[in-house]
């Protein structure tokens, strides 16, 4: 056999190992993070100076600087007059989603977010500012809904605390033994919610069969898609049916730690889920059989891509690597990993006790609607019932247009199909099923601009066909190269980011045809 | 099965292999079989089941349905190639490759010319227009060599390949030129291809394979030719991917350090001292000159030979000595190099060679590395010994600097230098008090057992602590991984051997082999890394003043009648003289002749002043040499020879393994081959030999050596072999003593210390190689490599230096009790306090001359390691 799948990082990390046998916590991305330079991370951490400097320019959010949210209800819900209004101020950097779609637009400055008041009055919040935004400090908790009978991931956050105050879900860590966890999550047929739906049972089975002196869990909380502020909301309020997902998870592989990776730009949720750690090793439930640690991000959305996440937690660049191996067999370290999305860690408990499906969704509606905001809703409910019934309909004043479902690489829906049932089914690569709806005043064309500024923006740079093509992805306005092009990321590409750019310009050039590409 | 187009085949590996074994033509440009799979440039993506996959990182499946000239597959090449032409600017094979997928830069434009290149490193050069971001430069410098000089900086399409920032000179390459062969579309080229350009005619080059000329580690080598005759150049050297050595890896100094084959410096004429001046003369006139005065001479006459020339001359050579010239006065370098190790482990063991192979570094579940600076000295091998602890294995070092092995070590015991009899006494007490002792092995296979028990029992760590400056808990915790690996391979370097208990540090190197029943099996062993090409093949053929070829005793009246009858001569039956007592002679005119047979005495030899001194009060100093070298300077005939790349013959490497040495260029013109001007010059001495070629010598060799009774230069094709090769059918010997050791058991010797009348002051110099030079420096410093280190360099750590007030780059003046010289000044903290460096790689650094009279007990190897000097301000 003439080579092997190695885990690219195992070289660099073995050297690290040996020439920093005993490195403080945390790891290079953080230190970077943190303002320590370059050659100090390569020293501390036993990493080469080339590699640091590597690293640096993988993650745009080190720089700590002003930075105007590019999500797409950012984008297209003032986005540019608060830019223009911020750049008057200083320099603007970009991030490309601060999870406060519901309260768009939004910015970031050092650690606090500042988002407006209300969607309707971006220009009068803007106004309103004297030499800063000091009046919009106060940001309104995630809105939250329930269309469904029994709501799972929102079980513990409906109730009269609700909004930032419920207690401790103390109950979710009364876990049953591993072996009925396991027959309990494949019983209840969880599947990933981060966007590929892989069958949780199958991952944890390889992980539990694969033999090895550690075994990790991780918590995928790098929710860069924009329109998506689920795995926020359960981190921020309601981290330890999170933790307890994870537990459940250790318990059946075997694993002896965990980490909860949470992107830079949700530093209120690394706060929140630290103090939790801190409260579930007081109790007892965590310590040393199982125990967790916070990692944050520093700006890659390809990071939420497994491989790459992992690579992101063992401080190098997070770039995608070819399964096999995948990383229930031989991930974090080398060694057999579990990564799960938040919002599927945290119905994890309830499946290891129900042994049923669920049967709903948690969806984040945010856009040209009047009340945006998260609201569980039975699987296959119509997108027109979420929005109207949930949402309370379009914003006042707002022409539906189209909608954008589960981020940049989902899908786009045009007002006609709005009855289409919200199903992985009916609506195949839904992902994470955020909902943003766009009025008329967006044309196609722009919707396509700004999912090319993000494709070319993230890509990570890794394979040629993502590299080059989102790049090129602006330029093409030929139809027939264009969706050569779209041909040749989705067979190509190496990871499911390049493979998946394309799916929502399939769905504008289905709908408006040529009009996408002028 | 699964079928490949239509064709079944047995499905085994990657879909690209199994493509491969069916003949389909897969690209994959990012794949290189000596790495790791990147699955970055998306070109091998082939259909299968009506799927698209990569079949680089596919694991081939039973049954599957596998098309790679489907038109799904041709229309995604198609585009693929022109993303490609978009992005980077794609000539020669690649940019062939792409056409041919249909690709022309039409869909999605050419990329811009940037011309952003770097030219800053002498051998090798990037230009970014080529680049693809396929990382074979980057996997190859992690993977094969270890040195992680590359990163991709950037995100998306601002990704591009980067090493650190500042010009690639600068990088921390070690010019070993793995990224280069990696390269798959000349962003990284060799710029020895720049130099030989206009060379260069179609249909005019040709490839030799032969054997490297620097270290013993052995490497293969293809060097590529341009032209015949008196214009052919060698182009290019690249690595032999098949080679056993060295999987088609190189070093700076293999790679790149050729081109003093045909430099201006080249001896081509024979040189006779006539009014006190070297003049060109004919060869005749040279032979006779030689002739006539060691023949009057008789018995004031001495020979040392060359550890960097063939098997065959260095067995015409002592042939000639013992033979022609009467005496057993015959010595090579091993006797300032490895000479300890032979004599040590032939007194342990019974045979003075490495028991080993280098593939169980493979194989070895700990490595523990004794005085040997192996990334620089023996770069291939260091270089597999760093993949090998990249990959885990644990490594211990012992080396009183913090070289590069070291800094990835599991332990590093740094001691001051020449305590190793004191440290590795320490080590084995370890593991003899804490029963981590292979009793078994103990007791079948050595002997001397309860009096060394008893013995080391006074060598706790504790108690050398303070002498070899080595806390004892890092000496516990090295014995524990030593006494708790299954496989432990032990190599050393000159560290162990230069010094005044050298030998005996060997015998105890062999003592945690044996208490570990570390020797004779797969993935242990005791390994010399042998310093010179061929200096295991010099003492083989019998370089040495005790015995001849295959280590026949000289005062061994069957084994010297044996080569009497063989040679049809008489032969001397006393003990000759060794080097050191070779020079003593000299000077005090009890020896007239020595005949120096390609090594300069001058620069590397101890006691510079001394040696000097000697060589002048000779009646004939002759000199076989490539260059007019310090030694040659002093000569009364010189004689213009032939260079490793214009001969043929064998070399033997550390692992005894004998591979060919073959001609890639003619003999410069008026030059000869080494083995041709002894054998001319035995014929002036009235004695005809017969051969017409090497490898009629080596049939000779076959014939008086048992041990290489079954070598012939037919068999040597391929991997050479590994002596013993007793028989014609005898497939060689890559591990000794499997069975016993041929002197019965292996010994466990008792060694007390002896300290080094040099150690105790303020400083100790240590002296050794760096990875761009060689020995002398002859052949590298006219190849090109003086523009990455152009001078000997005093290394100091920073408390010594700020002591005397020096700074990095300042020139000092060192000085022993032999003499003084001045280097510039490198604070590095590699050093320990108290401890300098410096090398002897040219001549004006005169290093040696602080080298004194301090010799191992055993052998007379000078004691380079260890020298008491006082350094000053310049």
């Amino acid at each position: 056999m003439s080579g092997s799948n190695r885990i690219r990082s195992s070289h660099l990390l073995e050297r690290a190992r040996r020439l920093a046998p005993a490195p403080p916590p945390g790891n290079a991305v953080g230190d970077l993070a943190g303002d320590l330079d370059v050659a100090e991370v390569a020293e501390r951490r036993g990493l080469p100076v080339a590699t640091v400097r590597g690293i640096r320019s993988f993650y745009d959010q080190i720089e700590r600087m002003t930075r105007v949210c590019e999500g797409t209800a950012c984008r297209f819900g003032g986005g540019h007059a608060l830019r223009e209004r911020l750049e008057g101020m200083g320099p603007v950097g970009e991030v490309k989603c601060l999870g406060h779609c519901y309260q768009a637009p939004a910015f970031r400055s050092g650690e606090k977010v500042y988002a407006c008041p209300s969607s309707e009055r971006v220009e009068d919040w803007l106004d309103e500012w004297g030499e800063g935004p000091s009046p919009m400090v106060d940001l309104h908790p995630i809105p939250r809904a329930s269309l469904c009978e029994e709501p799972v991931v929102l079980r513990h956050l409906l109730g009269p605390h609700g909004a930032g105050g419920a207690a401790p879900a103390w109950e979710e860590y009364a876990l049953p033994d591993p072996d009925t966890i396991l027959a309990n999550v494949d019983a209840a047929k969880v599947r990933g919610r981060g966007g590929a739906a892989f069958p949780t049972a199958t991952k944890w089975r390889t992980a539990r069969q694969t033999l090895a002196d550690v075994k990790y869990v991780v918590a995928n909380g790098d929710e860069g898609d924009p329109g998506s502020y689920v795995d926020r909301l359960l981190l921020e309020e309601d981290p330890h049916t999170v933790l307890a997902g994870m537990l459940a998870c250790a318990r059946v592989i075997g694993a002896t730690r965990g980490i909860v990776y949470i992107r830079s730009e949700y530093p209120q949720a690394q706060r929140i889920m630290r103090r939790a750690i801190g409260e579930a090793r007081a109790r007892g439930v965590l310590g040393a059989a199982f125990d967790v640690e916070v990692l944050s991000g520093a700006g890659s959305y390809v990071c939420g891509e497994e491989n790459a996440l992992l690579r992101s937690i063992e401080g190098l660049r997070g770039e995608p690597s070819p399964k096999p191996p995948f990383p229930a067999e031989a991930g974090l370290f080398g060694k057999p990993t579990v990564v799960q999305n938040v919002e599927t860690l945290a119905l994890i408990p309830w499946a290891a006790r129900h042994a049923k499906p669920t049967g709903t969704k948690a969806v984040c509606v945010s856009g040209a609607v009047a009340r945006p905001g998260l609201v569980e809703v039975p699987l296959g409910m119509t997108v027109r019932e979420i929005l109207e019934r949930g949402a309370s309909g379009p914003a006042a004043g707002r022409t539906w247009r189209m909608a954008l479902v589960g981020g940049p690489m989902g899908r786009v829906l045009p007002v006609e199909k709005f009855d289409t049932p919200l199903s992985y089914e009916a609506l195949p690569g839904m992902g994470h099923a955020g909902i943003v709806v766009l009025d008329d005043r967006v044309s196609p064309r722009e919707l396509a601009e700004h999912l090319f500024a993000f494709a070319r923006g993230e890509s990570c740079g890794n394979c040629t066909p993502c590299r080059v093509g989102t790049s090129r992805l602006a330029q093409v306005r030929d139809r027939a190269t264009f969706e050569r092009l779209l041909t040749t990321m989705e067979e190509g590409s190496l990871c499911g980011f390049g493979s998946t750019v394309p799916k929502p310009l399939r769905d504008l050039l289905a709908v408006w045809g040529e009009e996408v590409l002028r | 099965m699964i079928t490949v187009d239509g064709k079944a085949i047995e499905a085994r590996g990657t879909l690209l292999d199994v493509c491969r074994a069916a003949g389909a033509d897969v690209p994959a440009m990012c794949k290189d079989d000596r790495l790791s799979v990147g699955g970055h440039c998306r070109s091998c993506m082939i259909e299968v089941d009506g799927r698209m996959v990569a079949a680089c990182s596919t694991p081939a499946r039973d049954g599957a349905d596998v098309r790679t000239t489907s038109e799904r597959v041709v229309a995604y090449r198609r585009d693929l190639g022109e993303l490609m032409l978009s992005e980077s600017r794609l000539q020669g094979r690649v940019g062939q490759r792409l056409a041919a997928w249909g690709a022309d830069g039409s869909r999605y434009g050419v990329a811009p010319k940037t011309d952003r290149r770097d030219t800053s490193h002498p051998f090798i050069r990037f230009d970014a227009d080529a680049c693809i971001l396929c990382r074979r430069c980057l996997r190859a410098c992690e993977e094969l060599q270890g040195q992680f000089v590359y990163a991709i900086e950037g995100r998306g399409a601002d990704a591009h390949l980067a090493w650190g920032g500042g010009p690639f000179a600068e990088s921390g390459c070690v010019s070993c030129g793995a990224c280069v062969t990696a390269c798959p579309t000349g962003a990284l080229t060799n710029r020895d291809l720049e130099r030989s350009a206009h060379l260069t005619r179609p249909g005019d080059a040709h490839v030799t394979r032969t054997t490297c000329g620097y270290c013993g580690v052995g490497c293969q080598l293809d060097a590529h030719v341009v032209g015949t005759g008196e214009s052919a150049r060698i182009t290019h050297v690249e690595g032999a991917p098949e080679s056993p050595v060295n999987h088609g890896h190189l070093c700076v100094k293999g790679r790149f350090s050729h081109g003093f084959t045909r430099h201006p410096d080249r001896l081509t004429t024979p040189l006779v001292r006539r009014d006190g001046v070297l003049q060109s003369a004919t060869w005749d006139e040279a032979f006779a000159a030689i002739a006539e005065v060691f023949a009057r001479n008789k018995g004031k006459v001495a020979g040392l030979s060359s550890s960097r020339c063939t098997n065959e001359e260095n067995y015409l050579f002592q042939k000639l000595v013992r033979g022609a010239f009467g005496t057993n006065d015959v010595d090579c370098c091993a006797r300032v190099c490895h000479g300890p190790s032979a004599a040590g482990m032939r007194l342990s063991l019974g045979t003075g060679a490495a028991t080993n192979s280098l593939a169980d570094i493979e194989q070895s579940d700990l490595l523990f590395v004794t005085g040997s600076n192996t990334t620089e000295a023996h770069p291939v091998t260091g270089a597999r010994i760093r993949q090998a602890a990249l990959r885990g294995t644990p490594l211990v070092v012992i080396d009183p600097r913090r070289i590069e092995l070291a800094a990835i070590a599991d332990v590093h015991l740094q001691n001051r230098p020449g305590t190793n009899v004191p440290l590795l006494n320490s080590i084995a007490h370890v593991l003899v008090e804490e029963r981590m002792v292979d009793e078994d092995f103990v007791a079948a296979r050595a002997e001397g057992w309860d009096e060394y028990r008893a013995f080391v029992r006074a060598w706790a760590p504790e108690r050398t602590e303070a002498e070899t400056g080595v806390p004892a808990h890092q000496v516990r915790r090295a014995a524990h991984l030593l006494g708790r690996s299954r496989r432990p391979m032990l190599c050393h370097g000159l560290g162990v051997t230069e010094h005044l208990q050298g030998s005996e540090a060997v015998m105890l190197l062999v003592n945690l082999a044996l208490l570990r029943g570390a020797i004779g099996r797969d993935g242990v062993g005791v390994n010399p890394l042998r310093g010179q090409n061929n200096v295991q093949g010099a003492a083989d053929m019998g370089c040495q003043p005790d015995s001849t070829t295959g280590y026949a005793p000289v005062d061994d009246p069957a084994a010297r009648e044996r080569f009497e009858r063989a040679w049809g001569r008489p032969l001397p039956t006393n003990v000759g003289r060794r080097l050191p007592q070779m020079l003593a002679d000299a000077r005090s005119g009890a020896l007239k002749c020595l005949f120096v047979f390609g090594e300069d005495v001058v620069q590397t030899d101890p006691d510079t002043t001394r040696t000097r001194a000697a060589l002048e009060n000779l009646e004939m100093l002759v000199v076989q040499e490539l260059f007019l070298s310090e030694t040659a300077k002093l000569a009364h005939v010189v004689l213009p020879a032939a260079s490793f790349y214009e001969k043929d013959g064998t070399f033997t490497n550390g692992e005894r393994r004998i591979q060919r040495v073959r001609a890639a260029l003619p003999p410069l013109d008026g030059t000869r081959p080494d083995w041709r001007i002894l054998c001319d010059l035995m014929a002036a001495c009235g004695w005809p030999q017969p051969f017409e070629t090497p490898a009629d010598v080596m049939d000779e060799i076959a014939r008086v050596n048992p041990a290489f009774a079954g070598v012939s230069f037919a068999r040597l094709e391929g991997d050479g072999l590994q002596w013993p090769v007793p028989a014609a059918d005898h497939p060689g010997t890559p591990i000794l003593h499997r069975e016993s050791f041929p002197r019965g058991k292996g010994k466990l010797s008792c060694v007390e210390f002896v300290s080094s009348p040099e150690r105790g002051g303020a400083l100790t110099l240590t002296t050794g190689r760096i990875l761009e030079h060689y020995n002398c420096g002859t052949m590298t410093r006219r190849s090109g490599l003086d523009a990455l280190a152009s001078e000997d360099l005093l290394e100091m750590h920073a408390v010594d230096a700020d002591a005397r007030g020096l700074a990095d780059g300042d020139r000092a003046v060192v000085t022993s009790a032999h003499g003084s010289t001045t280097l510039h000044v490198r604070v590095s903290d590699r050093m320990a306090p108290g401890t300098v460096f410096t090398t002897f790689h040219f001549p004006d650094s005169r290093t040696n001359l602080l080298v004194g009279e301090v010799r191992d007990r055993l052998s007379d190897c000078p004691e380079y390691k260890v020298i008491a000097v006082e350094i000053a301000k310049a």
